[in-house]
């Protein structure tokens, strides 16, 4: 895209993309991490990039253990300094340690992360619809299950 | 490589401030006033104008929506005591607008009911004017992000352009939107890695200062500013190309 875009006027359907990258580079080190992922993943060039990252799981894991080695994984490649200027590799790690926590979710309801479960919501909502359609699938089933969660702590 | 304790966790905000651009203008009298109703119709005549166009208000009067959203401007901005009301409103700008544009579409709807000799129920409550586009909020919010942001970024291109340093926006660009290591920047420059990493550095916070200038001038408050800025990423993420 050219670098003065009329971002109303693009037909390419890349601005959203685009806007979402200058508002991480406005807001620097202040830019959330999801955020990052989701600029990254949306760009239209880089329509490839989400499926080749996710293309390290060669076959998703079936067991609660499998995901959690996974998500250890993943977060031995973020390093906080790099996902706050977006680079690319630790986003990649950060995309596959977002995908081992829906994976368990998903597969028994399984919460193997700390974090809370809106910030967990928000990070299904935002990166699901912008990955492969099998990882979707992935995504909706944790948001399903996180659902289930939030009742069953309502009837507690 | 060392891990990080939680990824997702958000960091700190901007710094508090309290200007209000237009409030300053309007107390200028009439040259001030003229600055302040130029500054809105360049800045919000965008988004209310493609606001219009998705929900089917400039259908509705048979207009236009650009020419719908100039009317509009015309018929509110002459009256000096339209934008001192929006002040004591506790509303951000483009809200106080987009309701305003309700309520004239609304009298609109009632002088070509008059015209045409049909009679009108009583006079609608501004929550039955309002209703109409609440369910387009997340339109309007959309258009005002994208509005906001090639705002920002024609001040900061011009402002470089000023100082002959248009190539440090490109630089910006390459980096930032392309994704370009700053080394290969450099490359492409002849400037060193360091060199190009400072210089997008300081396009990124002019692009800052020009979107938080706007922000402001749309009544954010400092403190404000990175949860607008995070809404406004929020309202994009609804986007699909």
């Amino acid at each position: 895209m050219k670098s003065d875009p009329d971002l109303h006027r693009d037909d390419s359907g890349a601005s959203p993309a685009v806007a979402m990258r200058l508002f991480c580079a406005i807001l620097g080190p202040n830019a959330h991490p999801i955020d990052r992922l989701a600029a990254r993943c949306a760009a239209l060039d880089e329509a490839q990039w989400s499926s080749q990252v996710l293309a390290a799981f060669v076959t998703v894991p079936k067991s609660i253990e499998s995901w959690i080695a996974w998500k250890d994984m993943a977060k031995s490649g973020i390093r906080e300094s790099d996902l706050h200027t977006g680079d690319p590799l630790a986003l990649a790690a950060f995309l596959q340690y977002l995908c081992a926590i829906a994976g368990a979710l998903a597969c028994d309801g399984t919460v193997i992360t700390k974090t809370s479960t809106v910030e967990i919501r928000r990070a299904l909502n935002v990166i699901g619809p912008l990955i492969e359609p099998r990882w979707q699938d992935i995504f909706r089933r944790a948001l399903v299950r996180l659902d289930q969660i939030k009742e069953i702590g309502l009837t507690k | 490589m060392s891990a990080t304790s939680d990824p997702l966790t958000p960091s700190r905000s901007f710094p508090e401030t309290q200007t209000v651009w237009i409030s300053d203008r309007l107390s200028e009298g009439e040259a001030g006033l003229m600055l302040a109703n130029g500054y809105v119709m360049e800045s919000y005549v965008r988004p209310l104008s493609i606001y219009c166009s998705k929900i089917g208000l400039a259908r509705s009067v048979r207009i236009d929506a650009d020419d719908l959203v100039h009317g509009f401007f015309a018929n509110r901005l002459s009256n000096s005591e339209y934008l001192k009301s929006w002040l004591t409103s506790g509303l951000r700008l483009r809200q106080w607008l987009r309701n305003g544009l309700h309520f004239y579409v609304h009298e609109l709807r009632r002088q070509n009911a008059t015209q045409l000799g049909l009679q009108i129920g009583g006079q609608a409550l501004p929550e039955e004017i309002f209703s109409e586009g609440a369910a387009h909020d997340h339109e309007f919010e959309k258009a005002w992000a994208l509005a906001a942001l090639d705002l920002a970024m024609k001040e900061t291109k011009e402002g470089l352009e000023k100082r002959n340093r248009r190539d440090e926006w490109e630089m910006f660009w390459s980096h930032h939107v392309e994704g370009v290591p700053h080394a290969i920047v450099g490359e492409r420059f002849q400037l060193s890695t360091a060199q190009v990493a400072q210089r997008t550095f300081a396009v990124g916070a002019q692009l800052r200062d020009a979107l938080y200038g706007i922000l402001r001038k749309d009544g954010a408050l400092g403190s404000e500013i990175d949860v607008e800025v995070r809404s406004m990423m929020e309202v994009l993420h609804e986007i699909r190309p």
